[in-house]
């Protein structure tokens, strides 16, 4: 096998080799706990738990993201929420440096006790230094409002981000 | 034009040869300043056709590959064969003969439940959820497979909505 490095044609390698991945920072972690919420007020989801984060750049105390590499990275976030009385409305919000950057959002008549979960997907670019994003959530309804999560196999609720490109 | 040739051969030695040219020849891959990423396992599944499936059942789904790079794809279940992190995308649609109440989509681990998104009904008898992670297989017996979990009356039925799609997007 040969890996040709050139200033022209860039890094080439041969069809099939061995595979070049990168090892930029990546992260996956979620709520352990169900998250009771007032309606219609944007609120940050409690990301307590990491699956695994490679480059020791989740937070889960203040469940903030601030990754030390500047690049491009696919951003993923989940949020089930449910309401006992009226549901009508679920919101997710990727932040960025504590505003939103990207949402999702679901209007719906729900059922009491409907379970609805959004997902917000995108890629977005962090300065490796100061940059952070956070998981947020918006519900609307009566009755008790939960962001709901449980455990390790029950994974409802959660954020997950990895380098794609460097800066 | 100069080049840097890194050639290996069977024993797995490695050579890297330099352009014969004066002054220093450095190349430096410094470990996080940027990522290289090709080649890497990639697969993208479909629903082949309507597939029935019982009232609150976890149930695997059978999809029906659009492309799988590495052929890591068999039996409706993604086993990576190059260890790293996976972006994983899927969705169920689903349809019910009488009432909808919701649909879940389901990311099974080994055979377990790992990740799930719930999507309440659109309107009476149909719905969707979609859902976006990334999971990390150790690239030999670690293995993704979609289900679904579905509560409704009447025939339940996966829609040519489902889908499951995986990347790898960095490394052990």
């Amino acid at each position: 096998m040969t890996i040709l490095i050139d200033g022209t044609s860039g890094i080439t390698y041969p069809q099939g080799a061995t595979q070049i991945v990168g090892a930029g920072p990546a992260f996956s972690a979620y709520a352990s706990a169900s998250q009771t919420v007032t309606t219609a007020t944007q609120t940050k989801v409690a990301i307590d738990t990491e699956n695994f984060d490679t480059n020791s750049n989740f937070d889960t105390t203040n469940y903030r993201f601030t990754p030390t590499v500047a690049g491009y990275y696919q951003v993923n976030g989940s949020l089930r929420g449910t309401g006992t009385t009226t549901f009508t409305s679920i919101a997710g919000y990727i932040y960025k440096n504590g505003s939103p950057s990207k949402r999702a959002q679901i209007t719906a008549s729900l059922t009491a006790g409907n379970n609805t979960s959004i997902t917000v997907s995108d890629i977005i670019y962090m300065n490796g230094s100061t940059d952070y994003l956070e998981l947020w959530g918006n519900i609307n309804g009566t009755g008790t409002l939960t962001f709901t999560s449980a455990n390790s196999t029950d994974q409802t609720s959660y954020f997950s981000a990895c380098l794609l490109r460097g800066a | 034009m100069s080049s840097v040739v890194i050639s290996g051969d069977t024993s797995g030695a490695v050579t890297l040869t330099v352009p014969s040219v004066a002054g220093t020849n450095t190349v430096t891959v410094a470990a996080q300043t940027g990522t290289l990423n090709a080649a890497g396992p990639a697969v993208h599944a479909m629903a082949g056709g309507a597939q029935t499936v019982n009232n609150v059942t976890a149930t695997k789904i059978t999809l029906v590959e659009d492309f799988d790079t590495n052929s890591n794809y068999a039996t409706s279940r993604f086993t990576p064969t190059v260890d790293g992190y996976y972006q994983v995308n899927a969705s169920i649609g689903a349809t019910a003969g009488t009432s909808l109440s919701y649909v879940r989509t389901m990311i099974y681990k080994n055979g377990t439940s790992y990740t799930y998104a719930y999507g309440a009904p659109r309107n009476n008898t149909s719905g969707y959820a979609p859902m976006s992670d990334i999971v990390y297989c150790n690239g030999s017996t670690d293995y993704i497979e979609l289900y679904c979990y579905i509560s409704g009356s009447g025939t339940l039925t996966i829609t040519n909505e489902t889908f499951f799609s995986a990347c790898l997007v960095r490394g052990a």
